[in-house]
Formats: structure tokens, C-alpha cells, sequence
């Protein structure tokens, strides 16, 4: 990294991705161990990057992601009001 | 047509609407039932039909799935998406969060998480609160909208 912040992204990778000079990338950090920069090609739609991406994380119940995000909640409502 | 599909598919443009957390894993996990209309919502948001809010309580319950922890590739991918995709406004809980959740759990005796969500769509002045949890139903300072109801 330059004095400025600045890295350079190897030419195999900017060839193999088709990126180059005026290319918008955006950065994320992780910051909690193992610390990692990732650093994406500027995405067109979001939703295309993640629709699928954890397909059967879930389980093969339909309704199972509904049940879970129930059991979260219900995490906190296991008493009456005081 | 019911009046429910009407009002998803007749959303004003610039409206303001809260996403609850299902919304997005049905999306991460192609839902067998739920994937298409999941997948429409976001896309309406993210081309610009309607603005999207959520709260940080939809982030941590997309991203606490014991399969996401361990696989940081997709982790990190949903957490870009949260920080970067277009028209959605991820609220932290704040003072006034707070407050007006405190009046939802008292008023409505539902969890916390269920409160901060709907206290986060009306702070924002949420025109329409899509979920599909019935728990809502019963607690409706936004105008609801349940999934299964259009299913």
C-alpha cells in the first residue's frame, strides 16, 4: 500500500474481471478476527448478488426461515410484562 | 385481486416501506414459496419504485443463521448488500426507537424485537409495513401487509 492509502490490483485479476481505468469498486471491512477488505466491482443490482446465495440455509421446510425468525423474537417474550 | 395485493402491487412511488427481516431470507435462501414476491419487493426498492427502511434487527436476524457465521464469503456478500444496495435505509436503534418501542411492547405486550421493528416504521413514517409475520396483525400503527394473506 502507497503512502496515501493506494493499492494496485494485479493485471491478471483487472484482466480476468474486464476492469480497468475509471472502474467503481466498493469496499467493505470486516473488522472483528479473521479481519478481511473485501473490495467489489461495483454491483448493477444487489438484489441479483444475494437472491440464492444461501439457498438451504434454511433447511428444506418452506416455512422454517418464517419459524426461525418467530424463535429470535420469542427469545425475548418469554415473560409477561412486569 | 384482493385489497391486500392491491396494496403491494399499488404502492405510490417515493413511498415509504418497511421491509421486515423475512423479506430478505427468503431472497438469501431462494424460499420455495416466498422467493418471487420477496424478490419483487427488494427489486421494486432497489429500482427505485418505493423507498425501502428496515432496521439493524433484520441485519442481525439475516446474518445470525449458523451457515452464514461459518461461510464468510456469503456473509460478507448479505453485508454488502445491507450497506450498499440502493433506496434502503437500515435504521439503528435509537433514542426515539426506543422510546416508541417501549410504548408497542407495553401497549401491544409483543417481544422487543417485534417492537423495535414496527417502532423503527413509524419513526420513519412508514406508509406500509410488509412482513409476514401475523404477530403484526395485531399491532397496526403502520398500515400491514402479511405475505401469506396475498398468497
Amino acid at each position: 500500500m502507497s503512502s496515501q492509502g493506494q493499492i494496485t490490483i494485479p493485471k491478471n485479476v483487472r484482466d480476468s474481471m474486464g476492469i480497468g481505468g475509471g472502474s467503481e469498486f466498493v469496499v467493505m471491512a470486516r473488522t472483528e478476527s479473521p479481519q478481511v477488505i473485501n473490495i467489489y466491482p461495483k454491483v448493477k443490482k444487489w438484489v441479483d448478488v444475494i437472491c440464492g446465495i444461501a439457498e438451504g440455509a434454511w433447511g428444506d421446510d418452506p416455512q422454517a426461515s418464517t419459524k426461525y425468525v418467530r424463535s429470535l423474537r420469542n427469545e425475548w417474550a418469554n415473560r409477561p410484562l412486569d | 385481486m384482493n385489497g391486500q395485493t392491491d396494496l403491494l402491487t399499488n404502492i405510490p412511488k417515493e413511498s415509504k416501506v418497511f421491509l421486515d427481516s423475512m423479506i430478505f431470507i427468503y431472497t438469501v435462501e431462494k424460499n420455495p414459496i416466498y422467493y418471487n414476491i420477496a424478490y419483487s419487493i427488494i427489486d421494486g426498492m432497489e429500482t427505485g419504485k418505493y423507498l425501502g427502511y428496515t432496521s439493524v434487527m433484520s441485519l442481525i436476524e439475516t446474518l445470525a443463521k449458523k451457515d452464514l457465521r461459518t461461510n464468510t464469503t456469503k456473509y460478507d456478500y448479505i453485508a454488502a448488500f445491507f450497506a450498499n444496495v440502493g433506496n434502503l435505509t437500515v435504521a439503528k436503534i435509537d433514542h426515539e426507537i426506543a422510546y416508541t418501542a417501549t410504548g408497542l411492547r407495553r401497549n401491544y405486550n409483543v417481544s422487543v424485537p417485534d417492537a423495535i421493528q414496527m417502532a423503527t416504521a413509524v419513526v420513519n413514517k412508514c406508509d406500509l409495513f410488509i412482513t409476514n409475520d401475523a404477530v403484526f396483525k395485531t399491532m397496526q400503527p403502520v398500515r400491514t401487509l402479511i405475505l401469506d394473506d396475498i398468497m
